[in-house]
């Protein structure tokens, strides 16, 4: 897999977006880095208005290697189409297992990477690394014995109103 | 909210609207899969240059006049469903 790009005048509509005709950031590029060699996920563009690395755009990403794990690393653009990557090494590194799916956020001066862990202790979960050089409600992933559903996590109880809502519920039928 | 479902080995990216978070409706899908495409299989969007301040705005960000989002394609049946 590869990251590929798409734009729209209209993101609050059911519209289709328009795709650039190419994937960004090939793997046959001689730059390409050792843990994205075999595939690439999910990413990350955040305008960085500081400028920190030089860039606006900066994207983070995981990727996997011809070994059974998969790390994140980062890449730059100028104008979002022409990506670079940036540095050689992945950012989150773990000794084993998934570090993937990041989700970049500020609080206060410390940046935070959201993402999700798998495999280096049991199971799936969500994780979080922070930095301070680089560079609420939290929607997330979650997999339940039924099937795989988007959760809500918010910061005050809403358990109540949410049971009033699922008396209204359709139950969809199991996933293929 | 802009989300992804995952069916037939692969994942597609729709949008869905709510007035609460708690109940939400439905729009469609904004990057399907395209047959034959190097996007046939996988098609997974992530919103780009959006406010990612802790608390701020979350409005998302023009470029060029557009609205910009990065996606995970792919024609083949590569990606192992998540754990």
């Amino acid at each position: 897999m590869k990251v590929g790009i798409a734009y729209t005048d209209d993101p609050s509509s059911a519209k289709l977006w328009t795709r650039l005709p190419e994937p960004v950031l090939p793997r046959d590029q001689l730059d390409c880095r050792y843990w994205e060699e075999v595939t690439q996920y999910k990413s990350n563009i955040i305008d960085d208005k500081e400028r920190s690395l030089g860039y606006p755009f900066v994207m983070f990403y995981n990727g996997k290697p011809q070994a059974p794990y998969e790390r994140m690393g980062m890449a730059v653009s100028h104008d979002i189409k022409t990506r670079l990557r940036y540095g050689v090494e992945p950012v989150i590194h773990n000794p084993r297992g998934i570090a993937g799916d990041p989700q970049i956020t500020r609080i206060g001066d410390v940046w935070v990477m959201f993402y999700f862990g798998a495999f280096w202790k049991p199971g799936a979960f969500d994780s979080f690394a922070c930095s301070y050089d680089r560079v609420v409600d939290h929607f997330y992933f979650a997999v339940g014995d039924q099937r795989r559903v988007i959760a809500l996590a918010a910061s005050k109880d809403l358990n109540d109103q949410a049971k009033a809502k699922a008396k209204d519920a359709v139950t969809l039928p199991p996933e293929q | 909210m802009v989300y992804i479902t995952f069916r037939g080995g692969g994942y597609e990216t729709l949008i869905a609207i709510s007035d609460d978070r708690l109940e939400s409706k439905q729009l469609g899908k904004i990057l399907p899969f395209r047959k034959d495409a190097w996007d046939a299989v996988q098609s997974a969007g992530y919103i780009a240059w959006q406010d990612f301040a802790w608390g701020g705005s979350y409005e998302l960000g023009q470029h060029d006049g557009k609205y910009w989002i990065s996606y995970l394609v792919g024609h083949l049946r590569d990606t192992s469903p998540p754990p």
